[in-house]
């Protein structure tokens, strides 16, 4: 059910089109804090990606993601031109409707 | 994660139901900063603080409180005793009066910068909070039946057309957020650094500005208080990569209720980047006024843009 929800989210936001050049990786500041992946918008979006699979999350993955500041420093970077702060917004907005059912 | 959510989730919605405040404290905090201003409570237009500023010395010792009890363990005592918010609150969260008096005096100066422009305004002693942390934090459901049943009906009930905000939240709830999910909310929305016009000489004279992510890359703002620290004869120290629009870092204050340290660990990274500019930081946000002051370990003084353009710092 979830894994439908976030594959609409994979499509609207073409999240595929992602290169992996890690230009994100350089502005954003959770994973300037941390250096970990999953604290990163490369990461979160990935992630985003494979829950769309039906991959499952484990609950650092999903701290990564929830720890996104909605900044918007990645979007502006981005050469691929997703909208990774709206994205990411959205799947907290789902993962936080399934956790609280 | 999960029970953090739930316990964060409790501990708002009990609070929102209580006093319409994301925090449960006393709602007399919100208007004290008006006393002895001589601010009407009706008028053609209204000052909306959402009580963000007021809130901000509350929210640090709630954030302090949190390290040591998180909501994962705070939230199902809350659910349970929900009745008792209101006292746990006096007791638990008791922040210094000197933080408070210092926030209060952002808003008398945010009023001052406004009365001085001959804006004529009203204020709100029992306006509630707009629910920008439900959505920020994806409680999306949650904040839209609390704007629909809350913000909006008190707004349309009291035939409130036009809105002064003072915070980049608020402003971006009510000019973006809500009307995606409502539609033209009937309010006329304007920021209150967009009705200054004339400011004195401030008393500093170099800042570096730490950009609020919504006024500079949601709202399209950020040269609304360039412009105006600069008509006070105040220099900006500008950095291609510090202070640039793509690459200006957050002061971590969106996550202090998701996760504390990373929070804190992104504020002080940020601290130790425009330190390197100024020892005077320039914010115009009640978040990141709070997380960057917090974690400022004395590097640098802090200062809200109103009490630079007022000349009280
Ligand atoms: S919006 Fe999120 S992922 Fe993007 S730079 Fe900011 S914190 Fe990082
Ligand atoms: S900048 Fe865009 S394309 Fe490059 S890794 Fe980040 S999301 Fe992918």
């Amino acid at each position: 059910m979830i894994n439908d929800q976030v594959k609409l989210l994979v499509e609207k936001y073409s999240l595929t089109r992602c290169a992996r050049c890690n230009f994100c990786e350089s502005v954003c500041p959770t994973y300037a804090a941390t250096r970990r992946r999953i604290h990163g918008p490369r990461g979160r979006i990935w992630l985003i990606i494979y829950l769309s699979q039906g991959i499952d999350v484990n609950s650092d993955e999903y701290d990564g993601l929830l720890s996104c500041l909605n900044c918007r420093a990645c979007n502006q970077v981005c050469p691929a031109g997703i909208e990774i702060a709206e994205a990411i917004h959205d799947a907290k907005a789902l993962l936080v409707r399934n956790a609280l059912k | 994660m999960e029970d953090w959510l739930r316990g964060l989730r409790s501990i708002m919605l009990s609070s929102l139901n209580y006093n319409r405040l994301p925090i449960p404290v006393e709602r007399g905090v919100c208007s004290e900063w008006a006393r002895g201003m001589g601010i009407p409570e009706s008028g053609d237009a209204v000052i909306y603080t959402s009580c963000l500023y007021q809130l901000v010395p509350y929210i640090n010792s709630f954030t302090g409180l949190m390290e040591k009890a998180p909501p994962s363990a705070l939230g199902p005592l809350v659910n349970r005793l929900s009745h008792l918010v209101a006292s746990f609150a006096r007791v638990a969260l008791k922040p210094p009066r000197s933080e408070v008096d210092r926030v209060n005096g952002i808003v008398r100066a945010i009023a001052t910068l406004l009365i001085r422009n001959g804006v004529k305004f009203a204020y709100m002693p029992d306006e509630p909070y707009s629910g920008a942390l439900l959505y920020e934090l994806g409680f999306e459901d949650d904040f839209k039946e609390y704007f629909s049943s809350v913000v909006l009906s008190y707004f349309r009930s009291r035939g409130i057309k036009n809105v002064i905000t003072i915070d980049p939240h608020t402003h971006h709830i009510l000019t973006v957020v809500a009307p995606r999910f409502f539609g033209d909310l009937g309010l006329r929305v304007v920021n209150y650094m967009e009705l200054i016009k004339g400011v004195d000489k401030a008393k500093v004279s170099r800042v570096v500005i730490h950009d609020s992510c919504l006024y500079s890359r949601y709202l399209g703002m950020r040269n609304a208080y360039r412009v105006l620290l600069e008509k006070a004869g105040v220099e900006h120290v500008e950095d291609p990569y510090v202070t640039g629009v793509s690459t200006s870092m957050c002061c971590g204050g969106p996550v202090e209720s998701i996760n504390p340290s990373l929070s804190n660990k992104v504020a002080r990274l940020r601290i130790d980047a425009l330190s390197k500019l100024s020892n005077n930081v320039v914010v115009a946000c009640p978040i990141c006024y709070a997380n960057l002051s917090r974690n400022s370990g004395g590097r640098v003084k802090v200062l809200d843009l109103a009490e630079v353009l007022t000349g009280a710092q």
